[in-house]
């Protein structure tokens, strides 16, 4: 490659190939020797027979999409009131878009215990609307492990929608209004189309990580809820079955990441570029 | 010029949108992060919502070198880590999404699956497949194992959250200023880098929260004797719903806020910048 | 599993660069009369270092307390022998459950009595091939009688419909909950693992189960705020509920609580195995029991002169210790992913 770019994406490469591929050749070499199953993948066939496991792979990544849509409906308006305010507004939204990542991942989990549970306020506000018949608690159910993971994941989307809007020139919106064109036209037209680097960039974070956040599923979902990284955690913690476990991380990073490449190669295409 | 009255409702759902939702959602973001930080002020034995009494106790007692010298000492031990991941992700992943930038989509689309690819992987799986690797390699935990892990795997956080700016540069800029003289390189840090500057903040943001966050990596690779927070913690919660844990949240967000406002007045992350 | 051996030269160059040791965190020195060893951390962490410490300081051994988490423990020494390496530790900390994984991938030494001076004081179901056991988990149920009645039994849990939606359960990821499933499958079943009668039994009774969740850390928090009435917790659990002002009861099941050993193993390539046997003699010694037995850690003593503190002997009472139930780790060991994975099935919401 003789790109003059090339030098600059060097290191990057050297420490991919060395500090990841490298290490995950191993486990790859794991999923396919060990256990006893027969045939070169056989160990992948065994997992995937199942239509149970294939289950758990569908609800894994169907939640984190889930994750996506909701934290999207709720950083649209944050970051259009970023995108209005003040210098001390924008302060203080960017504040406080990073706060719920530094109360600890355990802190936060309690949180939402709380939030979530019987006497909670979500069940109160939710039963004041007529949503549900009567107090239950939406701990351990599907719904709440969403809105949970949506606000814990929320700075992810958040930050590089900011990062965008921070440096984006007014004056185009102002050209706009001179033109007569409203505010939701604008927003539609002019604003998010410009952010979208940034909002792509968001939803590649924030799908990784609900999909990946064991922690949160585990907590909040519980043991009814199984999802691709809790599976993996018992089979390394609890089974001490590598084999296996190396298998599930391999179809983990591949329907994951499949979805994540798709996202990533949206913001090369050249429609979206023409735009921006 | 007149408006309509579809101008005006127009106008008057968009600022409902805007201050209504957008200050709702922040604060929905928000709520979880408080609930959190009281139960920090706790003045019974446990974490517990609603706290029975306030006070600072907890704080106290997180300071006191008595009861608390292993948290100190872990918390230290993973600032150092979180320290050092930060500045080598810069090193790793600032010049990769420019370059990235800088080449076809074709040969980006061919790169970006696997810079991003070790962020799909539970870094439990990752953590693994290093200590299994790295014995092979008659290589025994270190911490410089576990700042490599923590490169890896966050890194691509802010690759990722530079490069939805790096898109937008103008390479023309770069082209202007090489037509000056200046050298590729000293093109790159005073005029692209200053550009990127808000996605690297954030970027950084995130590297050190993950790193301070996560149990994983330093599980496996982490020496012998080595303790560090997340785990400390982790146990905390285990034993007895050590209210230390909730203090300690509380401890990160004021060093947090306080860093920020310092930030804010030394560098244009915060500043408006595109209006003046 | 497999050798790795013959694959090492296989694998990267760029990880040498990692091999660079820290200047300012060193691994604790191997120096003779030094011995590192694992625990739990956190709690068991700060008793070791306050206690046993300074016993083996006395005898010129300067021992480091290692905090890890079990898995952690295993996977460390798993990974450091197929890289043919020394054992990052000299002692772990385990479980039978745990014992029975590391045995089968040849990680641990045999312990010599005659070089452990308090061997004899204890029973002979702690003197372990490995180790001898240091303290023993009794569990039973954990309740709050705010929200529910005192539970007897297990059928209490499963029909007496004052539990109804009330009781927490965990999965086979953990111990405690094993040992409680063979007991249903001993009150419903055939015996202690005939686990399709438990299936059955949650299959048939799905308003009487309350929250599954992952940990008894979850269970502890839930039933502080009120949310459930009753989980399988160990007396230790409880105690500590307690002492924080939380509202918590202990009993025992009328059929006898599960007790769970904690034992100290030697691993196998051990850099000091005499000054390991000198850690696991103060461990099990009078001296160190008679003050882990007290609060904060209260840690149930196996060494036969160490009398019940009254703090511990509120939840043991004599019945409770004549009635303790173990279980076969090695059967549970043969059966544990399948009965993980039937589980999933049953409870899969």
């Amino acid at each position: 490659m003789k790109n003059p770019a090339f030098p600059f994406l060097l290191p990057m490469l050297l420490l991919s190939l060395g500090g990841f591929v490298a290490p995950m050749g191993v486990l790859a070499f794991y999923s396919l020797s060990a256990g006893g199953n027969p045939g070169l993948f056989g160990n992948y066939a065994a997992f995937l027979e199942d239509p149970f496991n294939l289950w758990i792979i569908v609800d894994t990544v169907t939640l984190g999409f889930k994750v996506v849509v909701v934290a999207t409906c709720l950083a649209v308006p944050i970051a259009m009131l970023y995108w209005h305010g003040g210098r001390r507004l924008r302060q203080t939204v960017v504040v406080l878009a990073l706060l719920p990542m530094l109360a600890s991942n355990i802190v936060r989990t309690f949180a939402w215990i709380v939030l979530l549970g019987r006497n909670g306020p979500l069940v109160a506000i939710a039963d004041a609307l007529g949503l549900i018949d009567g107090p239950r608690s939406f701990l351990l159910t599907e719904g709440g492990l969403v809105i949970a993971l949506a606000q814990i994941e929320l700075p992810l989307l958040l930050l590089p929608m900011i990062a965008v809007l921070s440096r984006m020139d007014r004056r185009l919106v102002e050209a706009a209004e001179m033109a007569g064109a409203g505010p939701w036209r604008i927003m539609f037209t002019i604003v998010l189309p410009l952010t979208l680097p940034g909002i792509i960039a968001g939803w590649i974070l924030t799908f990784a990580s609900a999909a990946t956040n064991f922690v949160t599923q585990a907590a909040i979902g519980g043991a009814r809820l199984i999802y691709l990284p809790q599976f993996l955690y018992r089979q390394v913690n609890i089974l001490f079955d590598w084999p296996t476990a190396s298998v599930v991380a391999f179809i983990l990073i591949i329907s994951t990441g499949s979805v994540i490449l798709a996202l990533a190669m949206l913001t090369r295409h050249p429609r979206l570029i023409g735009n921006a | 010029m007149r408006k309509s009255w579809t101008s005006h409702l127009s106008s008057i759902s968009y600022g409902l949108f805007v201050y209504g939702l957008g200050a709702l959602f922040l604060g929905f973001m928000v709520v979880p992060v408080l609930i959190s930080l009281s139960m920090s002020f706790t003045s019974g034995q446990t974490l517990k919502f609603p706290p029975p009494g306030l006070s600072l106790r907890w704080y106290a007692a997180l300071l006191d070198p008595v009861q608390s010298e292993i948290v100190q000492q872990a918390a230290w031990n993973t600032l150092q880590i979180a320290v050092f991941a930060v500045l080598a992700s810069l090193v790793f992943a600032v010049p990769a999404a420019f370059g990235m930038a800088r080449i076809s989509a074709r040969r980006a689309n061919a790169l970006e699956p696997l810079f991003l690819a070790p962020m799909v992987l539970p870094s439990l799986v990752y953590g693994l497949a290093l200590l299994i690797a790295a014995n092979l390699m008659h290589i025994s935990p270190s911490i410089w194992l576990v700042v490599l892990a923590n490169v890896v795997v966050f890194g691509p956080l802010m690759f990722r959250a530079t490069s939805s700016i790096a898109q937008q540069l103008d390479p023309s800029l770069e082209d202007a200023s090489s037509l000056l003289g200046a050298s590729r390189w000293s093109t790159f840090r005073r005029v692209t880098l200053p550009l990127l500057a808000p996605g690297i903040y954030a970027g950084m943001f995130l590297v050190f929260i993950q790193s301070i966050e996560n149990v994983s990596l330093p599980l496996f690779l982490a020496p012998a004797g080595t303790t560090i927070l997340p785990l400390e913690m982790f146990a905390m919660l285990q034993d007895s719903l050590d209210p230390r844990i909730a203090a300690i949240s509380g401890v990160l967000i004021a060093i947090t806020v306080l860093v920020l406002v310092a930030v804010q007045r030394l560098t244009p992350f915060l500043r408006d910048q595109g209006r003046s | 599993m497999p050798d790795f051996k013959m694959n090492r030269r296989q694998f990267g160059l760029g990880l040498a660069a990692a091999g660079l040791s820290m200047p300012m965190l060193s691994r604790p020195g191997l120096a003779a009369g030094s011995v590192t060893v694992a625990t739990f951390p956190n709690a068991w962490e700060q008793a070791y270092r306050k206690v046993i410490v300074p016993m083996l300081a006395a005898k010129g051994t300067t021992l480091t307390i290692a905090p890890a988490l079990t898995t952690a423990q295993i996977a460390k020494v798993l990974a450091a022998k197929q890289g043919s390496a020394p054992p990052p530790y000299d002692a772990l900390l385990l479980s039978p459950g745990d014992i029975d994984i590391a045995v089968k991938n040849d990680l641990l030494a045999e312990v010599d009595p005659s070089k452990i001076s308090n061997w004899s004081k204890l029973a002979p179901a702690s003197q372990g091939k490995y180790g001898p056991t240091v303290t023993l988990e009794v569990d039973g149920f954990a309740y709050n009688p705010d929200v529910v009645p005192k539970p007897t039994s297990y059928k209490d849990l499963f029909e007496n419909p004052a539990f109804a939606g009330k009781v927490s359960w965990t999965g086979f990821d953990s111990n405690t909950a094993i040992e409680f499933y063979s007991e249903i499958a001993k009150v419903y079943g055939s015996g202690p693992y005939d686990m399709d009668a438990v299936f059955k039994l949650f299959k048939d009774k799905k308003d009487f189960l309350g929250p599954i969740v992952d940990t008894t850390s979850h269970q502890m928090t839930m039933l502080q705020q009120g949310e459930i009435g009753v989980f399988m917790a160990s007396t230790n659990n409880v105690a500590q509920l307690k002492a924080l002002g939380a509202k918590a009861e202990f009993t025992s099941p009328d059929t006898g609580s599960p007790a769970v050993p904690v034992v100290i193993v030697m691993t196998k390539g051990a850099t000091n195995p005499d000054a390991v046997h000198e850690y696991m003699d103060a461990a099990i010694s009078a001296d160190a029991q008679n003050v882990l037995q007290m609060p904060p850690t209260e840690y149930i003593p196996t060494n036969s002169d160490v009398k019940l503190a009254p703090g511990l002997a509120a939840y043991l009472t004599p019945e409770t210790m004549s009635k303790l139930v173990y279980l076969d780790w090695g059967t549970v060991a043969q059966h544990r992913a399948e009965w993980t994975k039937q589980f999933d099935r049953v409870v899969k919401g």
